[in-house]
């Protein structure tokens, strides 16, 4: 069959977008193209082609669509294996729904190319295709997330390497990347070399994010260049050794790993911060709080993910005995992976060092591998009141120790406490007697809180993963 | 002596198209990007009077549909704790017209340099045609079939993945 071609269409990039015919009084009730790409905005990738039939006028604008944003969309439920048999089919057809989309674009310009699904690099030469397609349409943001499926093994070396300074450096496409105000990598082998690059050359680059890297990423040293960066991620990349940039105008950073050597210079604005073991068995508090001991203070949003029980010794991702007063601190995190029987009151330290703190947030993640765990006794721990505590929300709770002590703790030394919220882990992965034990458990701490106290329950969240010792278990 | 702060309107007056005058108060017409604009041009340049925008595009049903939403979110510029509640009256407030009104308010929006409205707007329509059929996305959009029985089947056959 001839390869299809449309007239109309093939006007339309010439002419102004499509004109439509009616008669003027029609035209008063006609949205012109980009208030039409405007609603677009709000579909789906597919919500939008499925209007690819309305007309030629639709067709036209279904081919400028500037948002595409193309997602596996297989539940994301970790705890559910998925057919990894059905997998090269599954990539097959999803790479040739990118293709084809990506081969009929008509647009000048795209805001976004978003590719999440378990890729390799045997599909390395369509991704380039994509990401050389993007950068021609002066896109503003990237993201390529190219995690593996649960259960699936994988290589680093199958991996999809980034290829702009590599295989697809003659293209010289770096000048292109100067349109890029975000881009984020996941599960995709970049370099030293790559970073500096990107950091260099994307100057209006205000958003990077890169997860889970190759063994290759070692050093982002810049210390000399003011970059534009607002938030900086970098979460499980392996061999990372040493950061040391100036950013001025980083506002959140996330760094999840082992410990490296720490330098953000003149990073005044710095409001958030996420640390976290990632992949990481031991203790990650202590070097974050020193490194950035001078941003600690100014911070407004703090967020620790915690490995609390390990074959290395993690004491100090208990808690900092000594902290620094927090006089902005409004919003602190703790996710915590552990047994159960462990206590997190040596985190009350901070907490009452936080003067204006309004919300406390604690997910719980159990260890899927221990089944018993020793119920000790709970300690009330009596502190000094916390004056603008409003809300407690509570992920997973399972009734154990190290969720009713904290939480009571809460209750008990809060003044202006509002709201309580807790959310129950996705039960699917616990037995029946664990639930009903929660359960239980739940209904004895509601009976316990004050009357001016407002109790709900959350909807039930897939935040199981949220720390990961390997990129599988 | 003619700084921008000695002088400051406290209110303007609007001009439909079909040439309903409107006074509005400057909190209310700040909302609107445009007047907000022809605004601070007034006072920068130091006038006491009260000075006439004129809005060629915009009817004056729509207009009122647009001071409306205006007044109510300026009302609730300086509260940002009532966002629920903003979120509920916008939700109320668009649920009550027909298409071809809500078309003309995107464009008045647009024009008027409304964003949030324009936003509001856009969210809503598009949540709204989101489950219709393409037969009834036609006839809502007013939208004429152009395409030969063949040239829809190829589309759709191009777009095969949308269409599972």
């Amino acid at each position: 069959m001839e390869k299809l071609t449309w007239p109309a269409l093939k006007s339309c990039q010439h002419q102004q977008p499509y004109e439509a015919k009616g008669s003027d009084n029609d035209q008063s009730n006609q949205l012109p193209d980009d208030l039409l790409l405007s609603i677009m905005s709000f579909f789906t990738i597919k919500e939008a082609a499925q209007t690819s039939v309305l007309s030629h006028r639709w067709n036209y604008l279904w081919r400028c669509f500037p948002f595409l944003i193309f997602k596996d969309d297989y539940p994301t439920i970790h705890s559910v294996a998925r057919n990894n048999l059905l997998l090269p089919q599954e990539r097959s057809d999803f790479t040739r729904m990118v293709n084809s989309v990506v081969d009929s674009h008509l647009g000048v310009a795209i805001d976004e190319l978003t590719v999440i699904f378990d890729l390799d690099v045997s599909y390395e030469s369509e991704i380039d295709k994509w990401l050389v397609f993007a950068l021609s349409k002066h896109v503003k943001k990237i993201e390529f997330n190219f995690t593996p499926q649960v259960g699936r093994s994988f290589l680093w070396v199958d991996c999809y390497t980034w290829p702009i300074e590599g295989r697809l450096s003659s293209l010289g496409l770096h000048q292109n990347l100067a349109s890029l105000t975000s881009l984020c990598l996941k599960y995709i082998n970049v370099t030293d070399k790559d970073i500096e690059r990107i950091l260099l050359s994307c100057h209006g680059l205000e958003n990077l994010c890169i997860d889970s890297a190759s063994m290759y990423l070692q050093n982002i040293n810049l210390p000399q260049t003011s970059l534009q960066l607002k938030r900086l991620e970098l979460s499980c990349c392996y061999n990372l050794l040493c950061i040391d940039i100036k950013a001025p105008k980083l506002v959140s950073f996330t760094l999840h790993g082992s410990p490296i050597t720490l330098h953000l210079r003149d990073s005044s604005s710095l409001s958030e911060v996420s640390i976290g073991n990632g992949y990481y068995e031991g203790d990650v508090v202590a070097y974050a709080y020193r490194s950035l001991s001078q941003y600690f203070p100014k911070l407004e949003h703090l967020s620790w993910h915690l490995l609390l029980a390990s074959a290395k010794l993690v004491e100090g991702n208990r808690g900092i005995l000594q902290p620094p007063i927090m006089s902005n601190l409004k919003h602190l995190e703790l996710h915590v992976q552990a047994m159960g029987d462990e206590s997190l009151l040596k985190w009350t330290y901070l907490i009452e060092e936080s003067p204006v703190l309004q919300k406390l947030t604690l997910k719980f993640s159990k260890y899927h591998w221990c089944s018993r765990v020793q119920l000790r006794n709970i300690v009330e721990h009596k502190g000094r009141p916390l004056k603008n505590l409003k809300t407690l929300e509570h992920f997973g709770f399972l009734g154990l120790p190290i969720d009713i002590e904290f939480a009571t703790y809460v209750v008990q030394n809060s003044i202006q406490l509002k709201n309580v919220i807790f959310t129950r882990p996705l039960m699917k992965i616990y037995r029946d007697p664990i639930k009903e034990y929660a359960r239980d458990r739940v209904l004895e701490f509601i009976k316990t809180l004050p009357q001016e106290v407002a109790f709900k329950f959350g909807k039930a969240a897939d935040h199981c993963c949220s720390i990961s010792t390997s990129p599988y278990y | 002596m003619a700084s921008s702060s000695s002088s400051s309107l406290s209110r303007v007056v609007v001009k439909s198209s079909d040439n309903n005058l409107f006074v509005v108060n400057k909190k209310v017409a700040s909302q609107s990007q445009l007047l907000k604009q022809c605004i601070d041009n007034m006072e920068e340049k130091g006038t006491n009077d009260v000075i006439l925008i004129p809005l060629s595009n915009v009817t004056s049903n729509i207009l009122t549909l647009v001071l409306e939403y205006c007044e109510k979110h300026a009302d609730f510029a300086d509260d940002d704790n009532n966002n629920q509640e903003l979120k509920q009256w916008d939700h109320e407030f668009l649920k009550k017209f027909d298409y071809a009104t809500l078309n003309s308010l995107t464009m008045a929006a647009d024009y008027m340099v409304t964003k949030s409205l324009l936003n509001l707007c856009c969210q809503f329509i598009a949540d709204s045609i989101k489950d219709l059929t393409v037969q009834q996305i036609r006839q809502i959009f007013d939208i004429k079939n152009d395409f030969t029985p063949q040239e829809e089947a190829d589309i759709k056959n191009e777009n095969a993945w949308a269409f599972r």
